[in-house]
């Protein structure tokens, strides 16, 4: 769905103003910690949803470029000692150039065999990080990844990490909500609705499918690096296809084809989990946090069903046409 | 320069072992308005998916404006100056009229990803531009009044007319029309009338596929006729009219029913 500008640009406001304030009502650094995964969740639905919600692209790889972007970050800042943000640039432009080329190949395909090639390219991932242990470390994962600085400016605390990750996360936004309101955001849209009718009005389909996946894989990065720099150790079952799943599912329940929809999913899904790790085991015996993947698999069916839209863009649908029938009917 | 702006030699396309266009040759004036005729499957649309590059042929050669197009993509050829609607309408859906039509705008207008990400100066001074062109293409066909609407809640006819508008913003100099005619109804098909002459006026060199005879005579400066993929005839209306095989070929369909008065198709008009 489509907003006005002016909307975009009050939304923008709120976000920005309610951000600033959420810090002084939080007590403790499990809070904080969920603000900072809502960050990081965010820039990545966020270019989840311009591929998938947007250009039509499914994507079940996007913890992929994540991953790629904390390894790459972590090697060249502990083995290379270079500075952080040399590693979280050098981390965007080679997982950029990697979604690149495996996005000319893969991208020809449609539909489910997309799905399941970008599956398959995450499956390949998780064997590598966990067997490659030279350079990942293996299962004990990465470790002594330093915090992120510009200078002297070190965001050491989960406070600080907090404003830095929401800066980068309303950058993103921002930009994003741009391109949508393009004519590129318009190019994607066309190729999601007819590839066909898209490429007999001149857009080149093949380089928006490809340029925007490179763009959600930048994002994906620069989110993976932030979560390297701020919990010092990456392991590979982060990056496990789960992951990629949970993204699809932020995305979709947000609402496909809406920045803000991403960042609904992505607040809503990870509260959710939260929620969800510590109330099942006390409702199912036994049962672990693992099995908040279940609930997750209801809640998209029933999404799917009942607001296929999404939950933001869905619910806005039907109250602007229960507006407008009020409105008819008077 | 030369008076033939898009030239067919030798085409053929076969899908496993059917062939769809076999071995037709034709040359389209500049500035005509061109008909493509033929019964049900007579290979008239692949023909159109030939020249606008959904297909490669798999013998033959298109050339346009004197240059082979051979594996050109269909965007290429939009930037070269073709354009084309589609039988079924395959419109965006998720846009409105304004927005379907300010795709068609993409082959003439270039900011990037970059631009639009950081709305730098160059961005929204094009985009000024685009949307510009884009109204008067949707003005130019009555819709004005509708651009904000998303263009499911337009009629047939209003959606074809921006399919129409939508091809038009790419400032086609040969325009492809499949079936522009289809499910309008008899005022709707006048207005259509008047819009093609329109466009040629402009300078546009237009092929339509087209069933409703009456349009095609009316309006087509020459007429070619498939039949079973094969070229049958080409001519002006009335030649083809009197046209043997033409008849043959339509035999039991009634050749040019569309000549007879069709009185009804009033009552369905909105």
């Amino acid at each position: 769905m489509q907003f006005s500008k002016r909307t975009n640009l009050i939304a923008f406001v709120a976000l920005g103003i309610a951000l600033a304030v959420i810090p002084n009502f939080l007590t403790n650094n499990y809070q904080i910690s969920i603000m900072i995964l809502i960050a990081l969740y965010t820039i990545l639905t966020v270019g989840l949803s311009l591929l998938m919600g947007y250009a039509g692209q499914i994507s079940l790889g996007q913890a992929v470029f994540y991953g790629m972007g904390g390894y790459i970050t972590a090697w060249i800042t502990v083995k290379m000692g270079l500075p952080p943000l040399v590693g979280m640039l050098v981390a965007a432009i080679i997982t950029g150039a990697f979604a690149y080329v495996v996005g000319i190949p893969m991208l020809r395909l449609r539909g489910n065999y997309l799905a399941m090639a970008t599956l398959g390219l995450n499956v390949i991932f998780e064997l590598v990080v966990l067997q490659e242990t030279a350079w990942t470390g293996g299962p004990d994962g990465f470790q002594g990844i330093p915090k992120f600085s510009l200078g002297d400016l070190v965001f050491k605390t989960d406070r600080e990490v907090y404003v830095l990750v929401w800066i980068i996360a309303l950058i993103v936004i921002v930009l994003s909500l741009n391109i949508v309101n393009s004519r590129v955001g318009r190019a994607l849209r066309a190729v999601h609705a007819s590839e066909i009718a898209a490429e007999m009005n001149g857009v080149d389909t093949a380089h928006y499918k490809v340029a925007v996946l490179v763009l959600s894989a930048v994002y994906a990065s620069i989110a993976g690096s932030l979560y390297a720099f701020w919990n010092g150790i990456i392991s590979p079952s982060v990056y496990h296809l789960t992951f990629s799943i949970e993204l699809v599912v932020m995305v979709a329940i947000g609402g496909l084809a809406s920045v803000w929809g991403a960042i609904f999913g992505a607040a809503g899904v990870t509260l959710l989990a939260e929620f969800l790790r510590n109330v099942l085991p006390q409702l199912l015996r036994g049962a672990s946090g693992e099995q908040e993947i279940i609930a997750f698999g209801v809640i998209l069916i029933l999404v799917m069903i009942f607001l296929p839209e999404g939950l933001t863009t869905g619910s806005l649908i039907r109250i602007r046409k229960w507006r407008a029938d009020r409105a008819s009917a008077k | 320069m030369t008076d033939t702006i898009l030239q067919a030699t030798h085409l053929k396309k076969e899908f496993g072992g059917v062939i769809a266009v076999n071995n037709v040759s034709f040359d389209v004036l500049r500035g005509e308005i061109f008909a493509v005729i033929g019964p049900n499957g007579a290979g008239k649309t692949t023909l159109f998916n030939l020249i606008s590059g959904a297909y490669t042929p798999t013998t033959g050669e298109i050339r346009f404006a004197g240059k082979p197009l051979d594996r050109a993509r269909p965007h290429t050829r939009t930037k070269l100056g073709m354009a084309r609607t589609f039988q079924n309408l395959r419109l965006f859906n998720n846009m409105s009229v304004l927005e379907n039509v300010m795709v068609g705008r993409h082959a003439r207008s270039r900011y990037g990803i970059l631009e639009a990400a950081l709305r730098l100066p160059t961005a929204t001074r094009e985009e000024n531009a685009i949307r510009d062109a884009a109204m008067q293409c949707v003005a130019r066909v009555g819709l004005a009044e509708r651009a904000n609407e998303l263009v499911g809640n337009l009629s047939f006819g209003g959606q074809r007319l921006v399919e129409i508008a939508r091809a038009v913003a790419t400032e086609p100099k040969l325009l492809l029309l499949d079936e522009p005619g289809a499910g309008l109804t008899r005022h709707e098909v006048e207005g259509l009338d008047t819009l093609i002459h329109d466009l040629r006026r402009d300078g546009m060199t237009v092929i339509l596929v087209e069933h409703n005879m009456e349009l095609v005579m009316g309006i087509a400066d020459r007429v070619m006729v498939l039949d079973y993929g094969q070229k049958i005839a080409e001519g002006t209306p009335p030649q083809i009219q009197q046209n043997k095989r033409v008849i043959a070929a339509y035999l039991g369909e009634e050749p040019f029913p569309a000549l007879r008065m069709e009185a009804h198709d009033d009552a369905t008009s909105s």
